[in-house]
């Protein structure tokens, strides 16, 4: 337990979540490192959403846990100065304007007023910031989503597809972020269900399928796993090797969950 | 909460000792800037935080003084005349209602209460301070229509005997927003929430009277609208019951619905 970094490790132990019969997520196991970004990955309703939730303790899991720093979300009093998370674009009230939103919740956690113009500005909505949220493009409610998880500038991030919404000059602005978030030495964790935007982002690879683990380890590692035909030059950069090796590897889930022993 | 085991050790990493090592590839200065306007958040931080989000929300201020308006003036329509008219009451009784259930309703409808939730994981905190802040701003709002009233109908009782009806109106403003923010909570669609709030603060007074069988005499004291009759000699005042129950009517709706809102947020995936 005392490892230098365990400040900001995510944990996951055995997480199960049922919501009456549906199986959610099933006997999770895994551990998200910091200094790299690590890319969340699993087809529609694979489970990665109600696993960030149980890992903030929005959700209460069935059985098993999740940590961070070694701790029940649920029992840290301030959220924000230990994990930053955009779960989901949507979650603002429309009638408030961009500052009003950033500004109850840095009131909530001690954050300095100074502090919500700078991380407007970081996300480029400092000139829309009195305009009401109801009015902002997808994009530009991603990138509210963004500003919030970086408020309390903690040492843990978790975005749920950030991505989604955001025009080219976002998208690459967005992964220069996640990047230069992980040199910092912080935990960041994104979910997405583009693997060709993992390719430029993620260094290591956490694979979901119905709601089970089915990869977790290098980019490198995983690009390894493509078949023959579509791995022909064997290279991380190839975008198609990628996503060929990240649908095998979903396909077969989909095969065992009808019942098939692996 | 007063340990923050996680606060603790991140304190530990910004200062010196072995936790300060860290990835490789970083520099050795903390990560964390300074952005805390103190060392750990405190409850105090979040009344503020419910203020700005109950009044950055642009309908807030036009309903409340919509509603201490309409009441005044009904108030000074009324050809009786009486301080206190209990049917015209109903009105800011069910606006402190839906005061008090929007606080709550609005953050389900739209999904920022997960954002709340993970800023402030601790729901209890976040549930009293929402309670307080909409329980200030309804009894300053009861008070205010309370004296109102008081002014337009100078021929009643004014200086200190008016004093046990002014806090007896504020109280029922208070409790009446407390029953919005536990039913909200409870249900969390504003139209269902607004249809119970309607039922529980505004049906059941009409339709239960102290005057009738036993039954009915018994719930209907049981109820804030009475309890709060029998404190100002409003409406169908009761003469079943004494003033020191019916403030204990009024105090325990108050500790009911906070009761209720707390054990429903706690227990429920948001």
């Amino acid at each position: 337990m005392p490892c230098p970094h365990s400040g900001r490790v995510i944990e996951v132990n055995e997480l199960t979540k049922r919501f009456r019969s549906v199986t959610a997520v099933d006997g999770l196991t895994f551990t998200v490192q910091p200094g790299r970004v690590t890319g969340f990955l699993g087809p529609n309703g694979s489970g990665k959403s109600t696993t960030l939730r149980l890992i903030l303790g929005l959700n209460a899991p069935t059985s098993g846990t999740a940590t961070v720093a070694g701790h029940r979300f649920r029992d840290v009093g301030t959220g924000l100065r230990h994990v930053g998370a955009l779960l989901d674009a949507g979650d603002v009230h429309r009638g408030r304007s961009a500052r009003a939103h950033l500004a109850a919740l840095a009131r909530s956690n001690g954050i300095s007023r100074n502090r919500v113009q700078e991380v407007l500005e970081e996300v480029g909505l400092a000139g829309v910031a009195r305009r009401r949220v109801g009015g902002f493009s997808l994009g530009m409610r991603q990138r509210l989503g963004i500003a919030a998880a970086l408020l309390g500038d903690p040492p843990v991030l978790i975005f749920d597809e950030p991505i989604n919404g955001l025009d080219p000059e976002g998208i690459r602005w967005a992964r220069d972020l996640f990047r230069r978030l992980a040199g910092e030495g912080r935990t960041v964790f994104v979910s997405s269900h583009l693997m060709s935007e993992m390719e430029h982002t993620a260094d290591h690879l956490i694979v979901l399928g119905g709601g089970r683990l089915l990869a977790d380890e290098s980019l490198a590692t995983f690009a390894a796993r493509a078949p023959k035909r579509a791995a022909r030059a064997q290279q991380v950069a190839d975008p198609g090797a990628l996503e060929a090796a990240f649908m095998n590897l979903t396909a077969d889930s989909v095969e065992f969950r009808a019942g098939d022993a692996r | 909460m007063t340990a923050d085991p996680v606060a603790r050790r991140d304190t530990d990493a910004a200062g010196e000792g072995p936790a300060l090592s860290r990835a490789p590839s970083t520099a050795t200065a903390p990560i964390q800037r300074q952005v805390f306007t103190r060392g750990r958040a405190r409850f105090g931080d979040l009344l503020p935080a419910e203020w700005i989000k109950l009044w950055s929300l642009r309908s807030t201020a036009p309903a409340l003084i919509g509603v201490v308006a309409l009441s005044l003036y009904l108030a000074h329509a009324d050809p009786v005349r009486a301080t206190f008219d209990g049917t015209v009451w109903l009105l800011p009784m069910l606006g402190a209602g839906a005061l008090g259930a929007q606080s709550i309703v609005g953050e389900h409808a739209s999904g920022l209460i997960r954002t709340t939730l993970v800023a402030v994981p601790d729901r209890g905190r976040v549930v009293l301070a929402k309670a307080a802040v909409v329980a200030a701003v309804a009894a300053v709002f009861g008070l205010v229509i309370a004296c109102g009233d008081l002014a337009v109908v100078s021929s009643r009782a004014t200086g200190f005997a008016a004093v046990p009806s002014l806090a007896a109106s504020a109280v029922l403003t208070l409790a009446c927003a407390l029953v919005g923010l536990a039913l909200g909570t409870l249900i969390r669609n504003l139209a269902a929430t607004s249809f119970g709030i309607c039922v529980v603060l505004g049906f059941l007074p009409l339709f239960l009277k102290p005057d009738q069988n036993r039954w009915a005499t018994d719930v209907a004291n049981a109820l804030p609208y009475y309890a709060w009759g029998r404190l100002t000699g409003a409406g169908h005042a009761s003469a079943t019951t004494t003033a020191s129950v019916a403030w204990g009517t009024l105090a325990a709706w108050m500790a009911a619905s906070i009761v209720l809102t707390l054990t429903t947020l706690n227990r429920r995936d948001v």
